[in-house]
């Protein structure tokens, strides 16, 4: 009876495994599937003349159609937005959390609840004015405005979960180090601060997966300088059809650092949804 | 603090409160003047049918991908929670989706529901005529739909993961003593203990379902004609490819009008259930 549940249990959590990574295993035969074969029908489950010049076009650029095949381009511009705009938000949100967390007032719920409250918004109804604003300042098509928007974006959620990891490490803490001599900042960057790196590490993947992801910013505010990975897959769009092979490259080009971020901070993970996210 | 909430001010809140005021206005990106025109923008999208669809579209995507994914989450939460060897591995492995670019996910579905792709042939092995999965108005949606169920179903089963994680396993052992059977346990325990973590989850899938346009935008662009398109898509079609940007400013302000008292709802469940 036992032995049979269990089989049963191993089984349905493999089919689900199976159904969640079929797409995915099907991203890669694709990637390194030539163009010619890729539409033949019945569809093949492994390259039949297996190739990496898909990949090789889309991250090394070997084409020569102009900017859809640029492919290095997109991907330096979203890492160096995704990173800047991660690590601003990091700071701005920490430092806010902390103060949050230690201040001991109703107004402290009240601030906190309204810096989540700004990420509720739909970004479409903040993304115009924006527009206008860097346009009159002459900040569309590069990174720094990028930045800022993914800044704005990630700050509530960055400030909100590293609130929650602040509050979980006693103050008596901090209060020890003062006694002992230790001014404020001192405290906050020595023992407050050390003690919240596993809330850093999955605050700061979440930020940096959601910059590199954002499309609605990157495609009203970048042109031909800055345009960062999505655009990537949408700009492969219509040109002579669909180009299915170098599209399933560039799809892996994007995903590879949200993966492999998550496979670093995997240890985290859960414990910082629990702690940062549920618990608030 | 200071600088925090001074950024999200400058940020988020001034183009919020200016995004309102240009829905008063009939400006557009061609024009250099433009001048004040009071609800016309709001009556004129109020009788749009137009509009009204790609509302409809993502309240269909709230009510039916999101709802989807909570159900399918808890289910996948509650196997993986008796996965005992290998747990560390599984939950890595059905996380991936989730941390998938959109538009690379839009790239994928878009690819497999084509006419002769993966998809098809796959029912066809069992029987199943091929679909039209995106050329017609009554699939679109779904199409997209089934993108978004795919990529965020593991998202919601991580965070219920956590929660049934923390319960404290002495519950289940002495509910084992008394005789509680499978279900017993689930109704008693796990799910009053889940509650707070499924409503999270909700909040969280419909913030990020409302505001949804990327992938929709690689799969079918919004079409067969405005069968897909989503709201958010709408305003930014209307803003950045129609440049009407008053129009498109008075549509994203009524987007906000129903989002705020959505999450406002889902947040007085949340409170009251704390």
């Amino acid at each position: 009876m036992k032995r049979t549940r269990r089989v049963f249990l191993y089984t349905v959590a493999g089919l689900a495994v199976a159904a969640t990574l079929l797409p995915v295993y099907w991203m890669v035969n694709i990637a390194l599937t030539p163009q010619g074969e890729i539409l033949s029908y019945p569809p093949a489950f492994v390259p039949i003349h297996p190739t990496l010049g898909n990949l090789s076009e889309v991250i090394v650029g070997t084409g020569g159609s102009g900017m859809a095949r640029d492919g290095l381009k997109y991907a330096v511009n979203s890492l160096i937005v995704a990173t800047c705009s991660t690590i601003l938000a990091l700071i701005l949100g920490s430092f806010a959390a902390y103060g949050l967390a230690r201040w001991k007032s109703k107004w402290s719920d009240r601030i906190s609840m309204w810096i989540l409250s700004t990420r509720m918004f739909p970004p479409a109804a903040t993304v115009i004015p924006i527009y206008l604003a860097f346009v009159w300042v002459g900040l569309t098509d590069k990174h720094v405005g990028l930045i800022i928007a993914y800044v704005a974006y990630n700050l509530p959620f960055v400030t909100w979960m590293m609130r929650g990891f602040f509050r979980a490490i006693p103050p008596e803490l901090e209060e020890a180090a003062r006694v002992e001599g230790c001014s404020n900042v001192k405290a906050y960057f020595h023992v407050a601060l050390p003690l919240v790196r596993p809330g850093l590490a999955v605050a700061g993947l979440f930020a940096f997966v959601f910059a590199w992801n954002e499309f609605l910013f990157a495609v009203v505010l970048t042109q031909m300088r800055s345009p960062t990975i999505p655009l990537q897959m949408a700009s492969y769009q219509g040109v002579k059809g669909m180009i299915w092979g170098s599209i399933m490259a560039a799809a892996i080009v994007a995903s590879v650092p949200g993966i492999l971020l998550a496979f670093v901070a995997q240890k985290h993970l859960i414990k910082g949804l629990t702690l940062g996210g549920v618990k608030g | 603090m200071a600088p925090c909430v001074a950024f999200l001010l400058a940020f988020v809140i001034f183009p919020l409160v200016y995004t309102l005021g240009l829905s008063f206005t009939n400006r557009a990106l061609t024009r250099p003047t433009y001048r004040f025109i009071g609800i016309e923008n709001y009556s004129q999208l109020l009788h749009s049918s137009e509009f009204l669809k790609t509302l409809a579209n993502t309240g269909l995507i709230v009510g039916g991908a999101v709802a989807a994914e909570l159900v399918l989450g808890l289910l996948l939460a509650l196997l993986l929670n008796h996965v005992v060897r290998g747990k560390s591995l599984f939950v890595t492995l059905i996380a991936i989706p989730s941390l998938i670019a959109p538009t690379a996910v839009g790239a994928i579905w878009k690819l497999m529901l084509q006419p002769t792709g993966l998809v098809n042939y796959m029912v066809g092995t069992i029987g199943v005529k091929p679909l039209d999965w995106l050329g017609s108005p009554v699939n679109a949606l779904g199409s997209v739909m089934l993108a978004d169920v795919w990529q965020w179903t593991p998202f919601v089963a991580l965070i219920l993961l956590a929660g049934l994680t923390s319960i404290d396993p002495a519950l289940y052992e002495a509910a084992n003593v008394d005789g509680a059977s499978g279900f017993q346990r689930f109704r008693w325990i796990s799910a009053p203990a889940l509650r707070s973590s499924i409503l999270f989850a909700a909040l969280f899938r419909t913030i990020d379902a409302v505001r949804y346009m990327d992938g929709v935008f690689i799969i079918t662009g919004g079409g067969p004609g405005v069968s897909s398109q989503t709201a958010t898509l709408f305003i930014y079609y209307q803003g950045f490819r129609f440049f009407r940007i008053g129009y498109s400013a008075a549509a994203s302000w009524l987007l906000v009008i129903l989002t705020t008292l959505l999450t406002m709802l889902l947040v007085k469940l949340i409170k009251e259930n704390q």
